[in-house]
C-alpha cells in the first residue's frame, strides 16, 4: 500500500469520523447528550486532525485544531454547551466537511476565518482553557479553573479522560487515590523515529507538530546518537524526544497520532520511561549498502555508543540523562504487540475494496445469470426439463447474486446523515427551524441507488422547507409548534424500498396549483382533475407556485428533475397531501438496479417480464369469475374480491391477444397506489432471475416500461413497470399507449 | 569565507546534497570558526535536515545558522533544538 492508498483510507475514515461527530452533535442539539457523546465528537474531530497533519493538509489541520480545542473545553465543562454553541459546532462541522472535501479533491480550502474567529470567541467568552494550554504563547491567559472544583484546578484535570485512561490501563493495580494523583501530571511521551518514517514523503516532524497541537511541549531532545558528518546517514533516525502533553488531551489522542507509524517509530508513554534507542545498526546498514561505504559502519556504531564524549558542545545540549538511554522498557515492549494485535483485529473485521472491482464482480454475476438462462433454454429445447444439476446451478447462482449484491448494500442512513446540514443551511437562509425525525436509517439498498438518491432527496427536502413548512409566526397562528417537523422514513416493502419524506406544513394548495397550471397551459379551465392529479401537476416541467425564484427552490425545474431522477432509478414518486396538515412525498425504489426476479409471460408473440415483487398469484379464470363493468371493462372475482382485468396485448401494440380472459392467463399484481389488477397474458413461460438493462441507456425512457432484459434464447424482453401501467390504465380506463415502437425496434 | 545556503525545501533528498557540501566545507583546513549557514530561504524543514545540522554542529568547528527563516526557526523550536544552534549567541 503506497502513501496515496493510505491517504485514501484516511479520507474514507474522515467520512466516518464526520458522521460520528455529526450524530453526536445532533444528539446534543436534541439535549440528549452525555459525557460519551462529547467524547465521541471530540474523537471524530481529533482523528481527522491527526491524519490531516500526517498527510500535510495544513489548513484542514489548523481548522480541526481550533475546533478540537473548543471541544476539549466543552468536554471538561470549561465551556457550557448551550444550544447556540451546538449550532456553532454544527456549523463548524459543515466547514470541516468542506475542508475534507477540499483536501481530498486538491481544491483550495474553504474560507474559515470567520468561523475560526467565532470558535475562538466562543471559547474565550466561556473562559475555555484547553486552547490556551495548547498554545505556548497564550499560556499565561486566565483559564476557567476558577469555576472548577479544587480537584480539577490549575492543571485542567479532566477526570473523564483520566477515567478512560484508567479503564484502558485496567489491571495495573493502582489505587484510585494514587491514580488521581498521577493524573495531575502531564502525559510523558517518549519517541524515537526510525528509518521507515522518513521514506515515501513521511516526516517525523509531523508527529511532533501533532503533539504540539495537543498542547505538548518538548521536554528533552536526545541528540546524543547523532554522529559527526562523516558518519551521518540521512536515512537513519538519530534524534529522540520526550514530550509532555497535557493530561486532558488524553493518551488515546497521543497514540492516535502514531496510528500510521508502524515500524517507523518507537514510542513509550509514561513518566520515568526513557526515550527508546535508535535502530542504528539496521538503518545504517541499509544506508551503508546504498553508499557502498561499509567501512563506516563500525565507526558509526562506536560513535553511537559514546556519543557525548566526542563533542563537548553536543553534550551540553543533550538533556537526556543516562537512564533515558537504557533499553526500551517492558511497558513499551508490551504496548507494541497490543497495538499490533488491535490493528490486526480491526483488519480482520473488514477490508476496503475498490468499487470498480466490485462492479466487475456484479457484472460477472449478471452474465452468469444470463448464461444460466441460456443453458436452461438449451436443455429445455432438448427436452431436458428436470435436471438436478441445473437446479443446483440455479441455487448457487442465486446465492452468489444475493451475496454479491449484499456487498454493495449500504444503509440509507448514509443519505439521511447529510440532511441535518441541509436543514441547517435552510434555517440560516429561510429562518425556518425544522426538527428532523429519522426512521429506518439502517434499511439497506444498493450503493448506486444510494448515490443517485441523494440529489432528489435533497431537493424534496428543500422544497418541503421552502414551500411546505410555514414560518414560525404562521405555524403558531395555526396552532402548531414554532419549529416544523420533517420525517424521513425508510422501509422495505414488497421487494422495494419505500422512502417517505413528510413535513407538517401547510400542505399543497390545490387551488393555487390548478390556477398556476392553467396559467402555464398545462390544463384547461373545464378539466376535472382529482386531488391526486392536481398534486402531480407540480411534477410538470417548468411548474412552480413560488412567487419568487429563490436559490432554494422555485426555479420550476426541480420537481420535474426529481421525478426524472427517481424514474431513472426505476422508481416512482407519489404525493400525499392534506391542506393544513402537511405533505408527504413517497419514493418507491428498487433495492438494486442489477438483477431481480421476474415472471416471463407471452403476449401476442412477445415476451414480457413482470417483476415477481408485484405478482400475487396467477390463474386461468373460469367464465363465472369474469364480470362486466361498463362497456369495455371486465372484473375478476377472486374470492369475492373484484380486481380489474387489464389485457397486456394492448400494451405491446397488438390486438391479437386472448379475446376473453378465459382464453389466457391472469396474473394478479399488487401495486403501490392502485391496488390489485389482473394482467391478461397468453401464457406464462418461465419464472427466473433477470438482469435489468436500462432502456434509457440503450433507447429512451418509455412510460410503463421499467427496462429490458436478455432472455435465455438471446431475445430481448421488456420489463413491465407494473405500478405505472396499472395506474395509467386505471385512470384512463384503457391500457396506456403501447410501447409497440420498442417491441418493433 | 563562503556561506552555505540551505534550499527552500530541506527534505531528505536535499539533506543528502547538503551533507556533502557540509562535509567539504567543515573538512577544509582554512576554516577558523563555525561555518556560516544561511537558512533565510527555508520554507520547509524535515527531520532528516535537522539531524544533519545537529551533526554538522558536532563536527569540527560546527555551524552558525544566520539568518534563519521563520519556518526554520519554527522547526528548530518544535524539535527543541534551539539551544543547539542559538543558545550561545542569542540567549
Amino acid at each position: 500500500m503506497n502513501l496515496d492508498d493510505i491517504q485514501n483510507v484516511f479520507f474514507v475514515e474522515c467520512e466516518e469520523s464526520l458522521e460520528a461527530a455529526e450524530a453526536g452533535l445532533e444528539t446534543c442539539k436534541a439535549g440528549e447528550h452525555d459525557t460519551e457523546t462529547i467524547n465521541a465528537i471530540f474523537r471524530g474531530v481529533h482523528s481527522i486532525k491527526g491524519g490531516a497533519g500526517a498527510f500535510g493538509h495544513a489548513p484542514l489541520q489548523a481548522f480541526t485544531h481550533c475546533f478540537e480545542t473548543l471541544l476539549a473545553d466543552v468536554r471538561e465543562d470549561a465551556v457550557e454547551l448551550t444550544p447556540e454553541l451546538v449550532d456553532l459546532l454544527l456549523h463548524a462541522l459543515d466547514c470541516l466537511r468542506d475542508h475534507v472535501d477540499a483536501a481530498r479533491e486538491g481544491r483550495d480550502p474553504p474560507n474559515d476565518a470567520d468561523l475560526i474567529k467565532q470558535l475562538t470567541e466562543a471559547q474565550a467568552a466561556n473562559g475555555g482553557a484547553a486552547g490556551t494550554e495548547g498554545d505556548a504563547e497564550e499560556s499565561d491567559e486566565p483559564t476557567a479553573t476558577a469555576e472548577q472544583g479544587p480537584d480539577s484546578s490549575d492543571d485542567g484535570l479532566d477526570l473523564d479522560a483520566l477515567l478512560d485512561d484508567l479503564d484502558a490501563d485496567a489491571g495495573d493495580g493502582e489505587s484510585g487515590d494514587a491514580a488521581q494523583a498521577d493524573a495531575a501530571l502531564p502525559i510523558c511521551v517518549h519517541l524515537r523515529p526510525h528509518a521507515p518514517s522518513m521514506i515515501n514523503g513521511g516526516d517525523p516532524l509531523l508527529w511532533l507538530r501533532e503533539l504540539e497541537l495537543l498542547g505538548g511541549k518538548v521536554a528533552k531532545c536526545d541528540t546524543s546518537f547523532v554522529p559527526q558528518l562523516d558518519d551521518f546517514d540521512p536515512a537513519t533516525g538519530y534524534l529522540g524526544w520526550s514530550f509532555e502533553v497535557p493530561v486532558e488531551a488524553g493518551e488515546e489522542a497521543v497514540t492516535d497520532i502514531f496510528d500510521f507509524a508502524g515500524d517507523g517509530c518507537s514510542l513509550v508513554i509514561g513518566e520515568g520511561e526513557a526515550i527508546p534507542e535508535p535502530q542504528l545498526g539496521e538503518g545504517q546498514s541499509d544506508a551503508t549498502e546504498q553508499s557502498d561505504a561499509s567501512a563506516k559502519q563500525a565507526d558509526t556504531d562506536g560513535e553511537a555508543e559514546e556519543p557525548s564524549e566526542t563533542d563537548a558542545k553536543a553534550e551540553d545540549t543533550d538533556k537526556v540523562d543516562a537512564p533515558a538511554k537504557s533499553a526500551q522498557t517492558p511497558v513499551a515492549k508490551q504496548a507494541a504487540p497490543a497495538n499490533q494485535a488491535a490493528r490486526q483485529s480491526r483488519e480482520g473485521q473488514s477490508i476496503r475494496i475498490d468499487l470498480a472491482k466490485l462492479d466487475r464482480l456484479i457484472d460477472g454475476v449478471s452474465e452468469l445469470v444470463i448464461a444460466q438462462a441460456m443453458l436452461a433454454q438449451r436443455l429445455s429445447a432438448d427436452d431436458v426439463t428436470h435436471c438436478e444439476e441445473l437446479t443446483m446451478l440455479d441455487g448457487l447462482i442465486r446465492d452468489m447474486q444475493e451475496r454479491a449484491m449484499a456487498i454493495r448494500a449500504q444503509p440509507i442512513g448514509t443519505v439521511f446523515n447529510r440532511i441535518p446540514r441541509v436543514l441547517r443551511e435552510l434555517a440560516n437562509s429561510t429562518g425556518k427551524h425544522v426538527k428532523l425525525e429519522l426512521v429506518g436509517e439502517s434499511t439497506e439498498l444498493d450503493k448506486t441507488v444510494i448515490e443517485m438518491l441523494s440529489e432528489p432527496m435533497t431537493h424534496l427536502i428543500r422544497n418541503a422547507v421552502d414551500h411546505g413548512i410555514e414560518s414560525a409566526e404562521e405555524r403558531l397562528a395555526a396552532g402548531k409548534s414554532a419549529d416544523g417537523t420533517l420525517l424521513l422514513q425508510a422501509e422495505h416493502r414488497g421487494g422495494r424500498i419505500v422512502i417517505r419524506i413528510e413535513d407538517d406544513g401547510k400542505g399543497i394548495n390545490r387551488e393555487v396549483v390548478f390556477a398556476k397550471a392553467l396559467e402555464k397551459g398545462l390544463v384547461t379551465e373545464d378539466q376535472q382533475l382529482s386531488d391526486e392529479e392536481i398534486d402531480n401537476l407540480i411534477f410538470a416541467p417548468g411548474f412552480s407556485t413560488a412567487q419568487q425564484v429563490s436559490n432554494i427552490s422555485g426555479r420550476g425545474v426541480g420537481m420535474d428533475v426529481v421525478r426524472q431522477h427517481v424514474k431513472e432509478l426505476g422508481g416512482r414518486i407519489t404525493i400525499e397531501s392534506q391542506p393544513g396538515k402537511g405533505t408527504a412525498f413517497i419514493l418507491a425504489l428498487p433495492l438494486t438496479l442489477a438483477i431481480s426476479d421476474g415472471m416471463i409471460v407471452q403476449v401476442a408473440g412477445q415476451s414480457l417480464v413482470i417483476p415477481l415483487a408485484h405478482v400475487v398469484e396467477s390463474l386461468r379464470p373460469t367464465a363465472d369469475q369474469i364480470k362486466g363493468m361498463g362497456t369495455d371493462r371486465q372484473m375478476l372475482n377472486v374470492r369475492e374480491t373484484f380486481v380489474p382485468i387489464m389485457p397486456l396485448a394492448g400494451f405491446v401494440g397488438s390486438g391479437s391477444g386472448p379475446a376473453q380472459p378465459t382464453d389466457g392467463v391472469l396474473v394478479i399484481v399488487e401495486t403501490e397506489n392502485s391496488g390489485q389488477a389482473a394482467l391478461l397474458v397468453d401464457e406464462i413461460t418461465d419464472q427466473r432471475q433477470f438482469v435489468i438493462k436500462s432502456l434509457d441507456t440503450h433507447y429512451r425512457s418509455i412510460e410503463g416500461v421499467a427496462g429490458a432484459t436478455i432472455l435465455g434464447n438471446g431475445q430481448v424482453a421488456l420489463i413491465v413497470d407494473v405500478d405505472r401501467l396499472v395506474q395509467e390504465a386505471a385512470s384512463s380506463s384503457v391500457m396506456p399507449n403501447t410501447p409497440a415502437e420498442v417491441v418493433a425496434a | 569565507m563562503t556561506k552555505l545556503k540551505l534550499p527552500n525545501v530541506c527534505n531528505r533528498a536535499a539533506t543528502e546534497i547538503v551533507r556533502d557540501d557540509l562535509i567539504e566545507a567543515l573538512g577544509s583546513e582554512t576554516i577558523d570558526g563555525p561555518y556560516p549557514v544561511d537558512a533565510s530561504e527555508v520554507e520547509q524543514m524535515s527531520h532528516a535536515a535537522l539531524q544533519l545540522l545537529v551533526s554538522a554542529a558536532k563536527t569540527g568547528p560546527g555551524v552558525q545558522i544566520d539568518p534563519a527563516s521563520d519556518a526554520f526557526r519554527d522547526a528548530v523550536k518544535l524539535a527543541g533544538l534551539e539551544h543547539v544552534f542559538w543558545e550561545a549567541s542569542e540567549t
